[in-house]
């Protein structure tokens, strides 16, 4: 019996340690060496990372980033999430459009929230009929905040299922014992709405999941680069993933790819080292039902 | 009243993206309206000037003129390559995973979810150096194997999750007949988990087939990916930062996104658990 199921597992851990593990490991191996030669070079290429200003701003732009996006995917998830729980009539159909986002690859969304797609139209809006000065989409403010919206647009969906699946759990004698003694929409929100789904295992798993995800976020900030920075490395809306891909796409840079195995390792153990905390955070609202 | 107002502002805020990237793709503009101007007069004729010219003529260019039906030729063979062989590969271990104790679970599962935590990077690099010495570079093997990295956590967690759902009873009268694990899997366990493995399946594909990092990298003019596609142009060549063809993008964008969403559609139901990889309350 047992060696039927070690059987069974050993086809996912050897691909996994094939395609994951090895990779992990050279890419060990590249940050502690310079490629292309094999010489060991210590924690040199740390050390330029832990130097190096435009690590150092790229990495707050992604925490900022991070957290931004997850908050208001969040935010938006929820009020979405409310909104149709209590609707009844025509909930079909309005589930199905709030769901869209997920299909859509984050590259097509990055595209289509960047300036030439609804901005155009915004600015057009805004100067002929309102008269107003329109919006100019190199500020690197705008340019950030429209990343952040169009990231929590493709996820606030996913946050939006999540809730209703909460939702839907919670027992229906609660809702009505509390209206029955006159609660009102908020109180009943707030005190038991609320507090359920944040200690819901659920809700803190993803936030943990899309925490992460976003860390690794690539595809939205990609799609500005033509309009902010191109291939200057110390661009105000560059998130590491970006960073990374700059460096390995421009000529410019040399190719050094030591060094971009550095700063991926680095962004694993900031990624690890947030969600571990975001895990604790939720174990102890958990525990505190 | 209220209502109606959100309503209306949810349902901009989700479709107006997509909607723009629709119409353009049908070579329809909508601006002149957002000036509030519309169909205006020159000369006492009707004039529009935004181009409205409903027609298919990206979509022939598409097919005929550049490589499109070859994108997404290649996009669901690496798809389907990828995400059939981890269902084999990651299902036996699901089974495991979802109905035995034993010694190193509780770190097998931590790996598997945290390989998910990975950056692309982390593991691009490497593959990337690996692929130009072993010739795997733009090839559909190795598109598959890169895959595996998406999506073996994704299948072995939303698989253990369907096959946990399964009633222990079920298990046990398979045992008390003598069944072995093999047969145990075969006969008892898929049978039942059916829409499961349709849906981890599905969503799966749709992972794969909107990917765009690796698919950017590791390809090249013989695996070109439809999402790939979207960004580079859809012929066979790929190049670098190019000005930005709006027709083209529209026209991938549209045709990518309708395969995408009919799936998603479709399993609906299932999509919580897939993202909370099996851990559905």
């Amino acid at each position: 019996m047992k060696r039927t199921l070690y059987l069974f597992l050993l086809p996912t851990v050897a691909a996994l340690l094939l395609v994951e593990g090895y990779p992990a490991i050279y890419s060990l191996y590249l940050s502690v060496t310079q490629f292309p030669e094999p010489a060991f070079v210590g924690a040199d290429n740390y050390i330029q990372m832990a130097t190096d200003p435009v690590f150092w701003e790229s990495l707050r732009v992604t925490l900022l980033y991070v957290s931004s996006s997850v908050t208001l995917a969040f935010i938006i998830g929820l009020a979405f999430a409310l909104f149709l729980f209590h609707e009844k009539r025509q909930n079909r159909i309005l589930h199905t459009i709030l769901i869209l986002p997920i299909a859509v690859s984050p590259l097509i969304a990055g595209l289509l929230w960047s300036p030439s797609a609804i901005w155009d139209d915004i600015n057009v809006f805004l100067k002929f009929v309102l008269g107003l000065p329109t919006i100019i989409m190199t500020n690197p403010n705008f340019a950030m905040t429209l990343m952040i919206i169009s990231e929590s647009w493709l996820w606030a969906p996913l946050f939006m299922l999540v809730f209703l699946s909460v939702l839907q759990s919670i027992p229906k004698e609660i809702l009505e014992a509390a209206e029955v003694h006159g609660a009102s929409t908020f109180q009943i929100f707030g005190r038991i709405t609320f507090p359920l789904i944040i200690r819901s295992p659920v809700v803190v798993i993803i936030v943990a999941i899309k925490t992460i995800d976003t860390f690794r976020s690539f595809e939205i900030p990609f799609t500005w680069i033509g309009w902010i920075g191109q291939e200057k490395l110390g661009s105000p809306i560059d998130t590491l993933s970006v960073i990374m891909y700059k460096m390995m796409i421009f000529p410019i840079y040399e190719f050094p790819i030591s060094y971009v195995a550095t700063i991926s390792l680095t962004l694993l153990v900031i990624s690890l080292i947030v969600t571990a905390v975001i895990l604790r955070v939720g174990r102890i609202l958990w525990e505190t039902t | 009243m209220v209502r109606y107002l959100i309503y209306t502002l949810i349902i901009l805020y989700i479709i107006w993206p997509l909607s723009i990237m629709i119409e353009e793709s049908f070579r329809i503009d909508l601006s002149p309206f957002f000036a509030g101007r519309g169909v205006t007069f020159a000369g006492g004729i009707p004039f529009y000037s935004g181009g409205f010219n409903p027609s298919l003529i990206n979509y022939w260019e598409a097919f005929t003129l550049e490589a499109f039906p070859r994108l997404v030729l290649n996009s669901a063979i690496i798809a389907v390559a990828s995400v059939g062989t981890s269902l084999l590969i990651g299902t036996p271990a699901a089974y495991v995973l979802a109905r035995h104790k034993f010694r190193g679970k509780g770190l097998l599962e931590f790996l598997v979810l945290s390989l998910r935590t990975i950056s692309p990077f982390a593991v691009i690099i490497p593959f990337y150096v690996i692929y130009g010495r072993t010739g795997l570079w733009d090839t559909y093997l190795g598109m598959m194997l890169v895959y595996w990295v998406i999506n073996l956590p994704v299948i072995v967690w939303m698989m253990k999750g369907f096959l946990s759902d399964i009633p222990k009873d079920i298990w046990e009268a398979a045992v008390l007949h003598g069944a072995s694990e093999f047969t145990i899997l075969r006969k008892v366990a898929l049978p039942l988990v059916v829409p499961g493995l349709i849906a981890t399946a599905v969503f799966a594909f749709v992972l794969t087939w909107n990917e765009f990092l690796y698919a950017s990298i590791l390809t090249g003019p013989v695996t070109k990916t439809v999402t790939k596609g979207i960004w580079f142009g859809m012929s066979e060549a790929a190049e670098t930062f190019k000005v930005v063809e709006w027709d083209d993008i529209n026209t991938a964008g549209t045709l990518a996104f309708i395969p995408a969403i009919t799936m998603i559609i479709l399993i609906r139901k299932y999509l919580v658990r897939g993202f909370t990889m099996g851990s559905s309350n």
